[in-house]
């Protein structure tokens, strides 16, 4: 027996834990973790219910926003307030935004997720994984009124008559630019596009680009898709037939090129959504066009160029002005979520919108409602915004009501739409013309081409 | 009489498992139900799925037969996945091969910090890869790339002065003067972007793909080479054979069936590899960068088409298979030897 003990300890086998040893422990750690757990259930009382305090519980995913006051406010006060009127536990995980298109699919293919899915896009291409949210609408107008044109057209099939979503808020798209830099270059300010393309070379000559992405990512779309509206290109018309290939989109593409060219640098193609911020926090950028996150962000980090920083709706263009959403806010409920569930998430979005005047406020008038009734006297709060100079933000208010489209206009944001929007053909097709791989002509002929496609693969799926 | 009967029970039962024909089935059972259901049953799946018009959220479709493959050969984009698959792989691997040879033949001899260092070389290989990959996202930024800064900035400490981009582009300046290549100079204002322009983000990701195989492929060498007997070494240095000629006819043929199979290994990493590409440029710019693993994500997941998305991941199914096989083929031959 010793020798056996010798050879194992010469094999370094020995001086471990026993099996014993394993098993003494295990059941010491099990004791001390099980009595922990006594001590809070004596704190905190025994449970109301099993193995939970509250009666139900509401599952919430959406993204981290970028004005981080929101989620705090949202998280920590509204959903406990409304948890304990209804007697529910309200859980809510955050992800960035750029991982939430992926994150719905992988819900629906796994047919479970979340009772609350809050998008940043309309999803119509969900339309057979979500219920009608028209009881939500119905009763959310009730007390408010029509829902705007904007929420509208981004979450109704006029050809299903469903609600694929819920329209909870939309964000007007503003240009910001750097007041002190477009003085020095003597350009009042990016009235018109003309005027853009007009200062970018001086503005690139004194070390401050202009900045709209020609990249993969959500505000490069945007950004792209406003500037074509604006030139009179259109991804299709009022009935979902394809446009794209129009005088409008091949003009846009050439200004575009030109614009890169004399006033842009190359970052633009490798760009991803929080870029623009960056670029233009630190300064260099002297033009982005971007939701308030980048004047709130300036307001905390950097006070005099926030003070620097103007906000105007989307410069003129040949055709007219007029730019997108900049995110649009859609929950969705699944369809594969239980009743109970699909009842108790209904009441929950219908009662944030009903009472959206707090979240208007917490986002810093970051969302606006997409019930134009849903804030009481918001242009007043614009215009009582402390941060210099004072009343910046009563802009919001003109490009809200006169100036922000739905993705998709002049039609609706339909599925063909959503998986344009998704696999970014536009950032895409300005990206080659203004690299020289593609002329303007040829650029808009090969995205008419994939956008047909698109189009027809849903005509047959029987959503446009 | 009545307890020996549960205990004659038992000895059948273990007399059973003595015999080799129940109890080989019964150890190799479980990983043959663990492969078929996380390999073998998604695969059928696939198959199915790409003769089906299938969208996202349901697992099922009208029959369709080839369509799916005739549309995704029609797609330019497809075409460039394709192509953009092939390159990265072999480019990355030609990359790995050279790299791991040279490192294994420094390896080998012993010399202070060899343990640490080659524990530096491994790292790689243990990170996982989409944090590695995140590494590079940095490194290859937009605004705040590493390299960038690195080589527009003044590099030398004190009052001297020295820009590494000044040297880079009087040495591009060179390779411009040759006829058939164009690669312009870097502009301190608007430095390269090795994320946004075609040539350099697809350089960009054989480059990380190289780094990431490497320490694999230098560990497998450095296997094979502490394999080669020192008899056979020592008979050839006794015939005369020494340096590059000794390599060439003692230490690479029999370095090379284990080479093969890291290569090999290296080829099925590479090509079925999504996340450096998703992470660096998500196929942009313009696409430039799909390959075929996030082109049949992007076609399957993003644009909900669940049915072509399995036939443009299917399409490289007999090129590994071929792989495979080679590679099943290679490692026997290693072990007969």
């Amino acid at each position: 027996m010793a020798r056996n003990d010798n050879e194992l300890e010469r094999l370094g086998l020995t001086g471990g834990l026993t099996r014993r040893e394993v098993v003494r422990r295990g059941l010491g750690g099990f004791v001390i973790l099980y009595s922990g757990a006594l001590a809070k259930t004596a704190a905190a009382g025994v449970p109301k219910f099993r193995n939970k305090e509250l009666k139900n519980t509401l599952k919430i995913i959406q993204w981290s926003h970028f004005v981080p006051a929101y989620d705090t406010w949202f998280d920590n006060v509204y959903t406990k307030k409304w948890g304990a009127k209804n007697d529910t536990d309200v859980s809510v995980d955050h992800i960035a935004l750029a991982l939430l298109p992926a994150r719905a699919k992988a819900e629906v293919a796994a047919r479970s997720g979340h009772d609350i899915f809050g998008h940043l896009s309309p999803q119509a291409g969900l339309e057979d994984n979500v219920i009608n949210h028209k009881e939500i609408i119905q009763e959310v107008q009730r007390h408010l009124g029509p829902v705007g044109k904007v929420g509208n057209k981004s979450c109704y099939n006029p050809k299903t008559k469903k609600w694929h979503g819920f329209p909870e808020n939309f964000v007007p798209d503003p240009v910001h630019y750097r007041r002190d830099l477009f003085h020095q270059v003597g350009v009042k300010s990016p009235n018109t596009w003309h005027d853009v393309l007009n200062a970018a070379p001086k503005l690139k000559a004194i070390g401050h680009p202009v900045g709209i992405g020609m990249s993969n990512e959500l505000d490069s779309n945007m950004a792209l898709i406003a500037l074509m509206q604006c030139y009179g290109g259109f991804i299709q018309d009022a009935h979902a037939h394809v446009t794209i290939n129009s005088k409008g989109t091949r003009e846009a593409l050439a200004f575009m090129r030109s614009l890169f060219k004399k006033g842009m640098t190359s970052e633009v193609f490798a760009w991803t959504a929080a870029s623009n911020n960056q670029g233009y926090l630190t300064g260099r950028l002297s033009l982005a066009l971007n939701a308030i996150s980048i004047v709130r962000s300036a307001e905390l980090q950097d006070p005099t160029l926030a003070k620097n920083t103007a906000l105007l709706p989307i410069p003129k263009g040949p055709n007219r002005r007029l730019g997108l959403e900049h995110v649009m806010g859609v929950y969705t409920i699944w369809n594969f979520t239980s009743k109970p569930q699909q009842k108790l998430a209904k009441k929950f979005i219908a009662d944030l919108e009903i009472n959206y005047a707090a979240a208007f406020h917490h986002s810093e008038f970051y969302n606006f409602p997409a019930f134009p009734k849903a804030v009481y006297g918001y242009q007043k709060q614009l215009g009582e915004d402390h941060h210099p100079p004072k009343g910046k933000y009563r802009i919001l208010d003109t490009i809200a009501r006169k100036y922000t489209a739905n993705i998709g206009f002049p039609g609706y944001s339909n599925a063909a739409i959503d998986e344009i929007f998704n696999t970014f053909l536009i950032p895409q097709m300005f990206a080659q013309v203004a690299q020289d791989k593609m002329t303007p002509a040829e650029a808009a002929k090969s995205a008419e081409h994939d956008m047909k496609a698109i189009f027809a693969k849903w005509r047959k799926l029987g959503k446009i | 009489m009545e307890a020996a009967a549960p205990s004659r029970s038992r000895r059948r039962w273990g007399d059973l498992f003595e015999e080799r024909r129940f109890l080989a089935p019964a150890l190799i059972g479980p990983a043959v139900l663990f492969v078929g259901l996380l390999v073998a049953v998604p695969l059928g799946l696939a198959v199915y799925l790409s003769f089906t018009n299938a969208t996202s959220g349901s697992l099922s479709g009208t029959w369709v037969g080839l369509d799916n493959y005739i549309h995704a050969w029609d797609s330019s984009n497809f075409r460039t996945a394709l192509e953009n698959t092939i390159i990265f792989t072999l480019a990355s691997q030609a990359l790995v091969v050279v790299g791991a040879a040279i490192l294994a033949h420094a390896l080998l001899r012993p010399f202070r910090g060899r343990w640490l260092l080659r524990f530096l070389i491994v790292l790689p290989w243990a990170a996982p890869v989409a944090l590695s990959t995140i590494g590079f996202l940095w490194i290859f930024d937009s605004q705040f790339s590493v390299a960038n800064w690195t080589l527009v900035h003044d590099v030398m400490p004190g009052g001297g002065h020295l820009y590494l981009y000044k040297p880079a582009n009087w040495v591009l300046g060179v390779i411009d003067d040759l006829p058939w290549v164009h690669t312009g100079k870097i502009d301190p204002f608007n430095p390269p972007q090795w994320l946004g322009q075609a040539t350099l983000a697809k350089l960009s990701i054989i480059a990380v793909q190289a780094w990431r195989i490497l320490p694999f492929a230098t560990v497998i060498f450095l296997a094979g080479l502490a394999s080669i007997p020192p008899e056979v070494e020592d008979a050839a240095r006794m015939d005369g054979a020494t340096g590059l000629r000794k390599f060439w006819h003692v230490t690479l043929p029999l370095q090379l069936p284990i080479a093969i199979v890291a290569l090999l290994f290296g080829i099925v990493f590479t090509a079925t590899d999504m996340t450096v590409v998703y992470i660096l440029t998500n196929g942009g710019p313009f696409n430039s960068t799909q390959v075929l693993t996030t082109w049949a994500y992007q076609t399957g997941i993003v644009s909900s088409s669940l049915g072509q998305g399995a036939a443009v991941s299917l399409y490289l199914l007999p090129a590994l298979v071929v792989v495979t096989v080679l590679m099943l083929r290679f490692a026997r031959k290693v072990e007969i030897g």
